[in-house]
């Protein structure tokens, strides 16, 4: 049931028609494409002969792939572009595009017909505001020192014996110019400061220009070029300066208004632009799969076998197009979960650690629910669980861990009640079943019989999985097949029974089937290849077989033995989650005042549900991934992608 | 962090690397050879410059050796700069600077006399995370202003800025002094955020360092330049230990006599030592100066930043004194005239 069934499609049909079906292809979303000059080349791409398509099979032998096209690029590219300028959010507005295409020359002309309009205002824009901030850093307030200055700045250029400077001096070269002013053959004036720096006026003899010019050059100094236009004294610039600026503003925001009211003239236009051009990339981008002959495009891509008839439908409208669903095929076809929507978030757990092959069991609905009892009893608490539960819900808007942690939350809440824990303190609600501080002994126990019942359920999994693959070797004989689960029985019951003291099922009998189990493992190779006929026995080194089947079943026994006693931290985790409030709860008391009690109480909260929150989570991935997976998990298929018009 | 912890490790491994120095029966050997070719050699086998010079194919090329001398510098210089966090990374960091200001300089001279990049195939020696600017932006430079716009966003265009349509003779004087003066008051400015201690050891080398750099410019501008006064102290360096603005503004307003009496009456009497041609060695005593300076470091031994600082100057004035050796064999100088020219004072030779 979770893992969806798949078939390979091959499409045959005229090449005039190949946008339009590729764009029906890429809204439903459903086909994950490969490659079909491959598919062609191995001679996967079968179809029955008839007389209406022998066409079809003749131009087989004239494929080449589609030739890679820069233009639609270009267009992306420019259109973006333009959005930019207009300030336009095109992101995936791509729903209503209707089937009338344009053509790329329509779109480019209409394209460069905006792109000409808008450009104007967008750098007229750009230079006004390059200019007022240039205004902002030079001019607006060197002079502010100067206001009484009675002279105008012509008055001074037509000097006849004089000439001046201005620019801008280091707080360093200040230093050294004012303790050697008395051998500098210049007035040097502080007029006021810009962006750069502190301005400073020069005022010296015309015949010593060339001197000064060395001096004031050995202080580093930055001149500032006062333009012709301005004219009048120190005060009136400073005024034309403020005029000026308030002209650019209004022109800037005259500008903007340009640039505003074509956003709204465009943008529709510019919208639909951009999703054809859209789909005319994606279109594009999905091409490299495609193979061509001169009349006819082929296409291959798996499809779920509860998407057939629907495509078969869909692309059916289109005259002459050949579709063939082959099941069958030597390829390993891709792999598609579908679970309930309880259990979906865990498949993200489960592709971090690998996707299940086509062939393989989804262990999805196993970890979902293995995993949430083993966090319950970890981490039980109420009042925390349901913290989890609403924090989950507004991260799973944002990524699939929220809805693993929502659900973590709620077998928290269950286990809260039944330990009778709210926010840890375990005064308010009464336990449905048991404090595990009061009863360490007896949730460690329990404990170990959820991981024996969990390792159990492991080996069902392996085993089917085994035998989806037709592994004999592996499910039958194996330390993790039939044989694997016997021995383990076996060892429980001993041990139990030992410790218990009680006799479940006689000694003689346990011991005797565990010992056929154990002879199974060590012979599983020899059997199996006397079973399937196939010779030599051991394939090839017989003692090398031996020695290294001896030495893993001591390592089987091993791990065996730590992998159930590994549960036992299950239940450890429980005890640490009261014991870590105990903690802050001791302190909260030591601190003798309501309102400190209740800090504590609200601090230790916060501690447990991140610090202990986030290694409970990691233990819990840990014994999935380790424990569990390692028994019955392989992971190695390839993931469902689907070609869609989403980025 | 305490001194002592913060530089225990770090003084021992420098110690380390300071017994790999060049001792005086190398530079004895090497100034004693027949042609460069074997000097090469001779610290392709012998030293500890061996590793560098591993790949170098024409044997007798010195300015291929120098740069890999250099190399080895900057990889010391990471080496050290591992035992630094925080404002010691930084100060360290900031020596680098000198190396970015070098290849500056050696674009603008190539520039400046109207020549190609390209033509000079140049290395960068930094790895391009120490530099401020993109080297291999600069590289496709065409013409200085194209340079200085390429430099566009860095400490550099500032200084440089403002003479970019200097008339290309003296384009080089106004650059080289603008950006031996940033590189100064880079490190300056790192250096005075260390500890107490470190700041006060830092501050007398630097000192020193900067009042002799200052004597040897004003002794050339009065003799040889022809500035104003206004100007020659302008371009002086600020923060000396000995010469501050007053006293230096006194050497620019004097003469060369003037300067050589009050000169002779501080601790650096021996750059105007008349034994020897003042001019022609005063460059060298400068560095000498600053080399002796530096010895001392490891002979007081104190836990702080002067032992690491010692170290990295003493590299280059050896890497100095080996291309010094090199380039004196090129031009057929014979053992005692190249010795005169080595930063070093060379002992227990044939005298």
């Amino acid at each position: 049931m979770s893992i969806e069934k798949m078939s390979m499609m091959n499409v045959v049909g005229k090449i005039e028609e190949i946008n339009d079906v590729l764009t029906e292809l890429l809204r439903t979303g459903k086909v994950d494409l490969v490659s079909a000059m491959t598919q062609i080349e191995e001679s996967h791409f079968l179809f029955d002969v008839n007389d209406e398509n022998v066409d079809m099979l003749v131009d087989l032998n004239y494929i080449s792939p589609f030739e890679k096209n820069e233009e639609t690029q270009n267009l992306l590219k420019q259109c973006q572009e333009i959005s930019e300028i207009l300030d336009l959010k095109c992101d995936s507005q791509y729903s209503d595009i209707n089937l009338e295409m344009p053509t790329k020359q329509e779109l480019q002309r209409e394209l460069d017909e905006v792109h000409k309009e808008v450009i104007e205002p967008h750098i007229m824009l750009d230079a006004l505001q390059k200019e007022l901030s240039y205004l902002d850093d030079f001019h607006a307030n060197s002079f502010k020192e100067m206001e009484e200055f009675p002279l105008t700045i012509d008055e001074m250029r037509n000097m006849e014996y004089y000439d001046f400077k201005m620019g801008i001096l280091s707080k360093e070269d200040r230093l050294k110019l004012k303790k050697n002013y008395e051998n500098i053959l210049a007035i040097l004036l502080h007029t006021g400061s810009s962006a750069e720096g502190e301005v400073y006026f020069a005022f010296y003899p015309k015949k010593l220009e060339s001197e000064i010019a060395r001096v004031l050059r050995s202080l580093n100094f930055k001149e500032i070029i006062i333009p012709n236009s301005y004219s009048g004294t120190p005060k009136q610039i400073r005024e034309e300066v403020v005029t000026k600026k308030e002209r650019l503003t209004k022109e800037i925001q005259a500008q903007k208004k340009l640039i505003e009211d074509y956003k709204i003239k465009y943008s529709d236009k510019l919208k639909s632009m951009l999703g054809h051009i859209w789909l005319m990339s994606k279109i594009d981008e999905v091409k490299s799969y495609i193979a061509v002959s001169s009349h006819y495009f082929y296409i291959s891509g798996w499809v779920p076998d509860s998407e057939k008839e629907k495509l078969q439908e869909i692309l059916g409208t289109h005259e002459d197009t050949l579709i063939v669903f082959k099941d069958d095929v030597s390829l390993k076809p891709p792999t598609k979960l579908n679970n309930h929507w309880f259990f979906r978030p865990f498949e993200w757990l489960v592709n971090l650690y690998g996707t299940p092959s086509y062939n393989e069991l989804d262990p999805t609905p196993f970890v979902s629910l293995s995993y949430m009892l083993l966090f319950g009893i970890m981490f039980g608490d109420l009042g925390q669980g349901f913290i989890f539960v609403v924090a989950g819900y507004f991260a799973s808007k944002k990524t699939q861990l929220g809805g693993i942690i929502s659900r973590m939350g709620i077998s928290s809440m269950i286990f809260g009640v039944l330990y009778g824990s709210l926010f840890g303190i375990e005064t308010i609600i009464p336990a449905l079943w048991m404090r595990p501080f009061e009863n360490i002994n007896d949730i460690l126990m329990v404990t170990i019989f959820v991981g024996i019942f969990v390792i159990l359920v492991a080996h069902v999994y392996g085993i089917i999985n085994a035998y989806k693959r037709r592994d004999l070797e592996e499910g039958v004989f194996g330390k993790e097949g039939v044989a694997g689960v016997i021995l383990y029985l076996a060892f429980l019951i001993t041990i139990g029974s030992t410790l218990l003291e009680v006799s479940i099922i006689p000694a003689p009998i346990t011991l005797g089937v565990g010992g056929i189990a154990l002879l199974a493992i060590i012979f599983r190779l020899p059997l199996t290849h006397l079973i399937e006929n196939k010779r030599p026995l051991h394939g090839g080194d017989t003692t090398g077989y031996y020695i290294e089947s001896i030495f893993s079943l001591i390592e089987t026994f091993l791990s065996m033995l730590s992998g159930t006693v590994s549960f036992i931290r299950v239940g450890a985790f429980a005890l640490v989650h009261v014991g870590l409030f105990l903690a802050f709860e001791t302190i909260g008391h030591m601190m003798n005042s309501a309102p400190g009690s209740i800090i504590m109480i609200i601090i230790g909260n916060i501690f447990i549900l991140s610090l202990e929150g986030l290694i409970v989570f990691i233990q819990g991935m840990r014994l999935q991934y380790y424990e569990l997976f390692s028994r019955y998990y392989k992971g190695e298929g390839k993931e469902f992608k689907p070609v869609s018009l989403e980025k | 962090m305490g001194n002592e912890r913060r530089f225990s490790a770090i003084n021992t491994k420098i110690r380390v690397m300071r017994s790999r120095f060049l001792k005086d029966d190398d530079y004895i050997a090497l100034m004693e050879m027949n042609s460069v070719e074997d000097q090469i050699k001779y610290l392709r086998e012998e030293t500890k410059y061996s590793k560098v010079l591993e790949d170098i194919d024409d044997i007798d090329n010195i300015q291929k050796v120098e740069l890999q001398l250099e190399r080895l510098q900057v990889q010391q210089f990471e080496k050290i700069i591992k035992y630094f966090s925080d404002d010691y990374e930084r100060y360290i960091k900031s020596f680098m600077f000198r190396y970015e200001t070098e290849d500056l300089k050696l674009f603008l001279r190539v520039l400046a006399r109207g020549e190609k990049l390209e033509d000079y195939g140049m290395e960068s020696l930094l790895k391009d995370k120490y530099y401020s600017f993109s080297y291999e932006k600069i590289k496709d430079a065409k013409s200085v202003v194209d340079f200085i716009d390429k430099l566009k966003g860095t400490k550099f265009y500032d200084v440089l800025y403002p003479y970019r349509n200097e008339d290309h003779s003296k384009l080089m004087f106004y650059m080289e002094m603008n950006l031996d003066r940033l590189y100064f008051n880079t490190i300056n400015e790192s250096a005075q955020k260390l500890s107490k201690a470190d700041r006060q050891s830092f501050n007398n080398v630097f000192g020193e360092n900067i009042d002799i750099l200052n004597i040897e410019w004003i002794y050339r501008g009065l003799k040889f330049y022809n500035l104003a006064p206004e100007e020659l102290i302008n371009y002086t360096l600020p923060h000396g230990l000995v010469f501050n603005f007053n006293k230096l503004k006194d050497l620019c307003y004097g003469d060369i006599e003037h300067l050589k009496s009050v000169v002779r009456d501080t601790r650096y009497k021996e750059l105007v030592n008349e034994d020897k041609d003042i001019d022609l060695f005063m460059g060298i005593r400068v560095q000498r100066y600053m080399y002796n300076r530096f010895k001392n470091a490891f002979r007081d031994g104190r836990f702080d930043i002067s032992i690491s600082n010692a170290y990295l100057h003493l590299l280059e004035y050896e890497i100095k004194d080996i291309i010094s050796i090199l380039e004196a064999k090129k031009y057929g100088l014979s053992y005692y005239e190249t010795k005169e020219y080595l930063v070093r004072e060379i002992k227990g030779s044939d005298e």
